[in-house]
């Protein structure tokens, strides 16, 4: 159960960075419904979760935050890379599709050389 | 580094607590753009907010979420019992401040008794990698030794020159010879403690130096060259105003001028616990300008025992393995050399234990060991104590934690908040019990004898001790808290219930707990007792000892004529002039010189009586020596048994003669009349007369059996090292600046040291005792003090129990006598059955400590009979007093209580 939870935060927090990455600044709600939009329904259980996580991301410095004008003029919190962000996130991206093309040639064992 | 960066803030919105509205906004924008939104996509305004809520998760939940996140839970929990903690102990101030009292009091001595320990025993020597060193003493087999602790003797120089050069076990191995030297010259002479050391002693040991260089390897090899000096940093700092440019400049040594060539780092002090700071070293080849008398005449003497010598072990060698190829080495010097060698070879010991002694060192450690042994046990009440009285209050908040697990808190988590309160006590009490021992240690600093100002003991609580205090505070608080917490973390529902939360009965069986904490204090009050007593006796017994000679009204001070280079006839000549002089001073009744100071121990020679030598098989008595002036007897009034004393006839030219004490008459001739025997030394065939015995004094210290001592006439055995004895009509003190100035009127060069009178000489013997039996003393009635509270609070509170109990048995007929009984009945079964186990362990204890004993047998039973005896009264006390409440207890009251 625990791991899961691990897995699930690991993979949330890439897939925060990765839309900040390539939205720029923006609020929870919007990073939310991105992450809906492209991941089908994973996050449809529980938007909540993704704010402890906003936050660990800020507060290990990745993220930043600060107050403006959503676009129907409500004062929203808005988030965006730091440069730190940015790096991580580049490292992470390389683990990952190293990780998903071991798991992919483990998965496939027709292909496995004999 | 991240993770770090977090914990930070999570630490920091921990004890700030971060606004939460700031989130709160957040979440309400999200949520109200989220119900926008589903509006438009057609939603009704309460579905759509609905809906939000929904896939958000709640907004307490999220905000929990988030909060946990912002801040570090553990540590908010731990917060919280804190809070909770200080207002428990807050809301019972009686009980809160007689823990803390009895905490403090009980960490304290330990750590006042650590801080000594720590400075003594603990205080590795500033050396790189300590556990490699090794010194290395002579063992002889052969040789009678009459003196107590000498089985380690030390190292000759010529064989410590065989070792050094073909061993096969050491890195390096290097010897030194303490010394003291005389530090310029004309007004203000003074002496230095000081090494005669082989040119590898600072690489041995692994020490740089921080200006300037140590020796070089060949500066300890050609004789009389090679004038240089190393200076400790204390020496440099304190006597030379740190002066920069010293390195290269001339310094004066015993009338000969040596070129400084380094400093030592700060609070190096060769390799003895007790040498001064301030020190000088200069090379073994210096050694005639250095030494005076038999020490310079015997240095290169095979058989003499003149230097100390360690040596570091190979990486990976064992010392065992190392002393095992050592005696073999030792086995062929002794074919070799079998005149000198015979019967010897050699034992190592660490360093480190060496330090303070290498005979001493098993005895200082048991004398330390027991002094914490005695503390630990003060403590150990205490947490009994304690430990009891939480459990009585754990009683008392049956309610509040039956009320606190029925809200749903886990018995981990109530064992938590009962050991934090308890940690708050302990730690509170650590905190006092600092200031306590801050106090403690200056009423002992400020006793302390002047030897330890010389030696530069530092009795000061440094980090080991402050981690110490820590580590015992943090112990104690678990020792003390953990039973009570996990009892009453365990509430007994049903039988809170039956007896509507007040407890019922609660007789010994039912709480055997209670009974044993009892048991268990009783049986540690009488160690602890026992062992005070026995010191405290002994003790007695070494202040009562006879000196046998007349310890009132004798001035002494020492000096040393090789500093001046004075050869055999005129210093002879200063005796007699400067006796003459003081003598003739007002004040003063009789003078007379010896190389040996009182109480001071001496110079050994190994001693044949006739018609026996080395080659009978025998290997004759080490023998301690004394030079003296005529009149040595009559100024110490050492009584004379038989025979005569020595007089200005004995000279040079005229027969040799010797006078003995008691002791050694009997260990020689027991059975005739020693005058008119004769003996010799080793290594001198000159056979000397016994002309008289005189009685047995004490040489060593106070407390030791009586010593084997030959006298010689200073005339027929000249030593330039000497004490001058004074024995005035008044106040020693009243005559010190004359008998000083007579002495330099005689030459005006000569450095005076060590003056004492024998009071002072007395109670610098008696200072380590007198401290022991003093802290014994006081931490005895410590536990005496802990324990009958201690047994008062559990019978008292098991009255209080009982007092329905006790109502019943009145209506149904029993006498106030018959409740007197069964209580004080309840209390004595437990304090016997604890004193008894207390005996059978002070037995056995005592034993391993009866060696630091004076004169007193382990098992002496006037001590234990007063102790038992003592404690029995306590208790008996201790008892009373609640016995006398129970037995006033009104049957209707009791039984309407409720």
């Amino acid at each position: 159960m625990a791991e899961k939870v691990d897995v699930w935060q690991g993979t949330l927090a890439l897939m925060i960075l990765k839309t900040l990455e390539t939205l720029g600044p923006l609020h929870g709600y919007g990073i939310a419904r991105r992450i809906e939009q492209t991941s089908g329904d994973l996050l449809a259980v529980n938007y909540g979760t993704l704010y402890p996580a906003l936050l660990k991301l800020e507060q290990e410095g990745y993220v930043a935050s600060e107050w403006g004008q959503s676009d129907n003029n409500r004062k929203a919190k808005y988030y965006k890379l730091t440069r730190a962000g940015r790096k991580f996130l580049g490292r992470e991206e390389r683990d990952w599709e190293q990780t998903t093309a071991i798991l992919a040639r483990f998965l496939a064992p027709g292909k496995e050389p004999a | 580094m991240k993770t770090l960066r977090a914990f930070w803030l999570r630490l920091a919105g921990t004890i700030h607590g971060e606004p939460r509205d700031n989130f709160a906004e957040e979440l309400e924008g999200h949520l109200q753009m989220h119900t926008e939104d589903n509006v438009r996509k057609g939603m009704s305004a309460t579905e759509a907010r609905r809906n939000a809520l929904m896939k958000l998760g709640g907004i307490e939940q999220t905000k929990e979420l988030y909060h946990d996140r912002q801040t570090l839970p553990v540590l908010e929990v731990f917060m919280q019992d804190l809070r909770y903690g200080l207002r428990m102990l807050r809301k019972n101030p009686g009980f809160t401040a007689v823990a803390i009292l009895s905490l403090a009091l009980g960490i304290g001595a330990n750590t006042t008794i650590f801080t000594i320990v720590n400075a003594i025993l603990l205080n590795a020597l500033p050396v790189r990698d300590l556990p490699r060193l090794v010194q290395m003493d002579t063992v002889d087999s052969k040789t009678v030794v009459t003196q107590a602790r000498s089985e380690k003797l030390g190292m000759s120089y010529p064989n410590f020159q065989d070792y050094r050069r073909d061993n096969q076990v050491f890195t390096g191995l290097a010897a030194f010879l303490p010394v003291t030297v005389t530090w310029g010259s004309g007004a203000e002479p003074r002496q230095l403690q000081g090494e005669l050391v082989s040119s590898n002693y600072f690489d041995v040991l692994g020490v740089l130096p921080v200006r300037g260089r140590f020796f070089m390897p060949d500066e300890d090899t050609k004789p009389n060259s090679n004038d240089v000096v190393v200076l400790s940093y204390g020496l440099w700092a304190n006597k030379l105003g740190s002066d920069p440019g010293i390195i290269g400049k001339p310094l004066i040594f015993d009338a000969h001028p040596y070129t400084v060539i380094g400093i030592t780092p700060r609070g190096f002090r060769g390799t003895v616990t007790f040498f001064s700071p301030e020190q000088v070293w200069i090379p073994t080849s210096m050694k005639d300008q250095v030494l005076g008398g038999k020490a310079k005449d015997f240095f290169n003497e095979r058989r003499f025992l003149g230097v100390v010598t360690f040596g570091r072990l190979k990486p990976g060698l064992e010392m065992s393995a190392a002393e095992a190829s050592l005696k073999t080495m030792a086995t062929h010097l002794e074919t070799e050399f079998p005149k000198d060698n015979m019967g010897r070879s050699v034992a190592l010991s660490p360093l480190a234990d060496a330090a303070v002694g290498v005979n001493d060192h098993k005895r200082i450690a048991l004398a330390g060991a027991m002094m914490m042994g005695v503390v630990g046990l003060v403590l150990l009440i205490a947490c009994v104590n304690l430990a009891n009285l939480l459990l009585a209050q754990g009683a008392r908040r049956q309610k509040e934690i039956s009320l606190r697990a029925a809200l749903g808190a886990g018995r981990t988590r109530i064992v938590r908040q009962m050991l934090t309160e308890s940690m708050l006590l302990s730690l509170a009490g650590g905190v006092a019990g600092l200031a306590f021992a801050y106090v403690g240690r200056s009423i002992l600093w400020s006793q302390r004898p002047p030897f330890i100002d010389q030696s530069g003991i530092d009795l000061s609580l440094d980090a080991h001790v402050l981690f110490f205090t820590l580590g015992v505070a943090i112990l104690t608080g678990f020792i003390f808290g953990l039973v009570p917490a996990v009892k009453s973390s365990r509430p007994d529902i049903m039988e809170t219930l039956k007896a509507g939360g007040r407890g019922g009965t609660m007789g010994w069986r039912r709480d055997p707990l209670r009974s044993l904490l009892v048991i268990g204090e009783m049986a540690l009050a009488l160690i602890t007792l026992v062992g005070a007593g026995l010191f405290l006796h002994s003790l007695q017994n070494a202040q009562k000892t006879n000196l046998g000679f007349e310890s009132k009204n004798l001035l002494t001070m020492s000096f040393d004529l090789s500093a001046l280079h004075y050869e055999e006839g005129r210093g002879e000549q200063f005796y007699r002039a400067a006796i003459e002089k003081v003598k003739n001073s007002p004040g003063v009744a009789s003078g007379s010189i010896a190389s040996n100071a009182p109480i001071n121990g001496g110079f050994l020679r190994t001693v044949f009586p006739e018609g026996q030598d080395e080659t009978s098989g025998y290997r004759g008595t080490l023998t301690l020596v004394d030079d003296i002036t005529p009149n040595y007897f009559d100024t110490l009034r050492i009584p004379v048994s038989r025979g005569r004393t020595f007089t200005d006839g004995d000279r040079m030219e005229t027969a040799p003669v010797v006078i003995i004490s008691e002791a050694m008459a009997k260990e020689h001739w027991p059975n005739e009349d020693a005058v008119g025997k004769r003996f010799h030394f080793i290594g001198d065939p000159t056979l000397r007369d016994i002309v008289g015995v005189v009685a047995n004094s004490v040489v060593n210290e106070l407390g030791e059996e009586p010593q084997p001592i030959v006298y010689l006439p200073m005339t027929q055995d000249y030593v330039p090292a000497a004490t001058l004895h004074v024995r005035t009509t008044g106040n020693p003190e009243n005559v010190e600046g004359t008998t000083r100035a007579a002495l330099q009127s005689v030459d005006a060069n000569l450095a005076i040291t060590n003056v004492f009178t024998i009071e002072q000489i007395l109670s610098q013997a008696l200072w380590a005792p007198r401290m022991g039996g003093l802290l014994l003393a006081l931490f005895g009635a410590l536990a005496l003090v802990l324990s009958a509270v201690g047994v008062y609070g559990v019978l008292s509170y098991s009255v209080n129990q009982q007092t329905r109990e006790i109502g019943l048995r009145m209506a149904l007929g029993a006498q106030r006598r018959d409740v007197m009984r069964l209580i004080l009945g309840r209390g004595l079964l437990l304090t016997v059955i604890g004193l008894g186990l207390g005996v059978l362990v002070a037995l056995g204890l005592m034993r391993v400590l009866v060696s630091l004993l004076f004169d007193v047998r382990a098992y002496d039973p006037s001590t234990y009979a007063a102790v038992t005896l003592l404690l029995t009264g306590v208790a008996l006390l201790a008892c009373y007093i609640p016995a006398r409440r129970a037995m006033r207890v009104d049957p209707m009251v009791a039984l309407r209580y409720d």
